[in-house]
């Protein structure tokens, strides 16, 4: 999951980059959207066959669950957004933005999951 | 084409206020489901912060008069209680032993909670220039 949360603050670093530079909404934008939107299905298809292994989370089932759903709207949204708005210029930032936001949130759900501080 | 400009920065601002709002709404949905008693105050605040920036997010993202007003009043409310919020849990902490979103100026949120209003108030500032109210 740590792995994960680093690579969507990569991705989503460098398409908010592209968005800055003005570039407009292309398929590599809409590329690593949906890149992140299946490795969020992944993980969450994981986090419900988990527990049935004996590996369920260390923490809050119930936090975890609703930083994942949260996440897992963010992507289409972005996407839809940007289809809906396609003259804008500033659709690249948003899916950027988007893709950071969900890179944050799995970076939480990885410290639910696997690290208890309290 | 300073018109769509704006335009164009003002989606960028929505979609961040709108990406806060899920946050806060989530987080305060568990806090209040789980633990709602070991802090009423902390966590109706952040229910209470989580709807302002749902408000605030329809009324950013709403063309019509009516709602400028509207967020205008949304995005003030939060400049004042991420200030007060952001204060009192520095000065005071006893009284917010819970987090919420404007705990310690919104530093569980990379302090986007405390630039936001900022953004929003310049925003609106800026995008009223072009509409006389």
């Amino acid at each position: 999951m740590l792995a994960q949360a680093i690579a969507f603050a990569v991705i989503g670093a460098t398409v908010a980059i592209i968005g800055l530079m003005k570039r407009p909404f292309n398929d590599f934008v809409l590329g690593a959207a949906a890149l992140t939107l299946l490795a969020l299905v992944v993980q969450a298809i994981a986090s419900i066959v988990a527990p049935f292994t004996g590996a369920g989370p260390t923490g809050d089932l119930l936090e975890y669950w609703t930083y994942l759903l949260t996440a897992l709207v963010i992507p289409p949204g972005a996407v839809l957004w940007a289809l809906v708005d396609k003259k804008g210029q500033w659709s690249t930032l948003i899916v950027g933005i988007g893709i950071l936001a969900c890179a944050v949130m799995v970076y939480r759900m990885h410290q639910i999951w696997f690290v208890q501080i309290a | 084409m300073n018109e769509r400009k704006h335009a164009g920065i003002g989606r960028v601002l929505i979609a961040v206020y709108a990406v806060l709002a899920m946050a806060a709404t989530g987080r305060s949905f568990v806090q209040i489901v789980q633990r709602f008693d070991e802090a009423p105050l902390a966590y109706s605040l952040s229910a209470v912060a989580a709807v302002v920036y749902i408000v605030a997010t329809v009324a950013l993202a709403s063309p019509r008069d009516a709602w400028r007003r509207v967020a205008l009043a949304a995005v003030c409310f939060e400049l004042v209680g991420v200030l007060v919020v952001g204060t009192l849990s520095l000065v005071a902490p006893e009284l917010f032993a819970h987090d919420t979103v404007w705990s310690r100026f919104g530093m569980g949120y990379l302090f986007i909670p405390a630039v936001l209003p900022f953004l929003g108030l310049w925003w609106l500032r800026a995008s009223s220039e072009r509409v006389p109210a």
